[in-house]
C-alpha cells in the first residue's frame, strides 16, 4: 500500500474513493481519501451533523469512532482486495482529547493480518498530527471477506 | 445537594439529546425511556446509514447511538449535573444488521465512582430481537466544560 509510485498512488486513492462511493454512511460521514507520507488516508469533512455537544461544539464520539471504523475498513478492504467495505467484528476506541468543530484526519496499520482475524489500529487527529484526539483498535473477520 | 435527577431534568436530557440535536434528527432517534435504571431509545431503519447498500444499519450507527446513551445513563445516574467525558468506548458486534432491521439501544450506567462512570448496553433488532451487539463506556466525570444540562 505504499505510495511512493505516482501511478499506484492515483490508484489506490481511486480504489478508496470507490469504496467509499459504495457505502451511504461512508458518504453521510463526508469521508474522503487522501496521500500521507505516501500512505493513504481519510479525512472526515467537517458538518454540523458530526457535532455531538452543542454546547462545546466537539465532534461526538461515536462520529469519531464511527470515522475510524471507517478508515480501518478501507485499509482493511484495499488489504484484502475487496470491492466492498466490511463492518469490525469489534471495535475500541479511546478518547485522547477534546475535538472541535473542523476537519478531522485518520491513518491506520495493520497490526496482524491473520489467517482469521486481522486487527487494525486507527489514530485520528484534528489540526496536530502530534496531538492524536484518539486511537481505536479494530478486528475483522477474514472469512467474511467475498470474492471480489 | 444529592438528591435525585428529577423527571424534569431527565425531560430535559432527552430534549437536548433528540430535539436540539442535528445528528438526532437525521437518525430519527426515539428515547422510549430514561430512568436511573435504564435508557433506552429505537432508531429506524434509514438507508442513508446503510454501511454498503443492500445491507443494514452501519456499525456507526449503533455505536453512535450507544455513545450518547450512555452519556445519557451516566447523567441521569449521577444525580447532580457535571460535565463528563467518555474515556473509551467498546463495542463488539455479535450479528449483522439487516436490511429493514430497526434498533432498540439500551444503556444502563452500572457503577460510578468520584471520578469514572461505568455503562454498557446492547443494540437488538426491533424486528427479530436478534442481538446484534453489546457494548461498554467509561466516562470522566467533573471534566472542563459546561454540564449538559441547561441551566436551572
Amino acid at each position: 500500500m505504499n505510495l511512493e509510485n505516482t501511478t499506484n498512488a492515483d490508484t489506490t486513492l481511486l480504489d478508496i474513493g470507490n469504496l467509499l462511493s459504495h457505502s451511504p454512511f461512508a458518504q453521510f460521514l463526508e469521508c474522503e481519501a487522501f496521500e500521507l507520507n505516501n500512505q493513504p488516508a481519510l479525512r472526515l469533512k467537517f458538518d454540523e451533523h458530526h457535532i455531538g455537544n452543542p454546547l462545546i461544539r466537539a465532534v461526538h464520539g461515536g462520529v469519531l469512532a464511527s470515522f475510524c471504523e471507517c478508515t480501518a475498513a478501507v485499509i482493511f478492504a484495499l488489504k484484502s482486495d475487496d470491492s466492498r467495505l466490511q463492518k469490525a467484528l469489534s471495535q475500541e476506541t479511546t478518547y485522547l482529547r477534546s475535538t472541535t468543530d473542523a476537519d478531522c484526519y485518520a491513518s491506520a496499520v495493520i497490526q496482524k493480518a491473520g489467517r482469521r482475524i486481522t486487527t487494525i489500529s486507527v489514530k485520528a487527529w484534528q489540526s496536530n498530527i502530534e496531538k492524536p484526539v484518539a486511537i481505536s483498535n479494530l478486528r475483522f473477520l477474514v472469512s467474511n471477506v467475498s470474492a471480489k | 445537594m444529592m438528591t435525585e435527577s428529577t423527571p424534569m431534568q431527565i425531560q430535559q436530557l432527552v430534549e437536548f439529546f433528540t430535539s436540539d440535536h442535528g445528528l438526532f434528527k437525521a437518525m430519527q432517534l426515539e428515547v422510549l425511556h430514561a430512568d436511573k435504571d435504564y435508557v433506552e431509545a429505537s432508531v429506524p431503519f434509514n438507508k442513508q446509514f446503510e454501511l454498503v447498500r443492500g445491507s443494514g444499519l452501519s456499525n456507526g450507527i449503533q455505536t453512535t447511538v450507544m455513545d450518547s446513551l450512555f452519556g445519557m445513563a451516566v447523567l441521569i445516574a449521577l444525580k447532580r449535573p457535571v460535565p463528563i467525558a467518555t474515556i473509551d468506548l467498546r463495542m463488539e458486534f455479535v450479528h449483522d444488521a439487516v436490511q429493514g432491521d430497526d434498533l432498540i439501544c439500551r444503556a444502563e450506567c452500572y457503577a460510578t465512582t468520584d471520578e469514572v462512570a461505568y455503562t454498557r448496553g446492547t443494540v437488538v433488532s426491533k424486528n427479530t430481537s436478534q442481538l446484534l451487539a453489546s457494548g461498554s463506556g467509561t466516562f470522566m466525570l467533573d471534566t472542563r466544560g459546561p454540564s449538559f444540562y441547561l441551566s436551572k
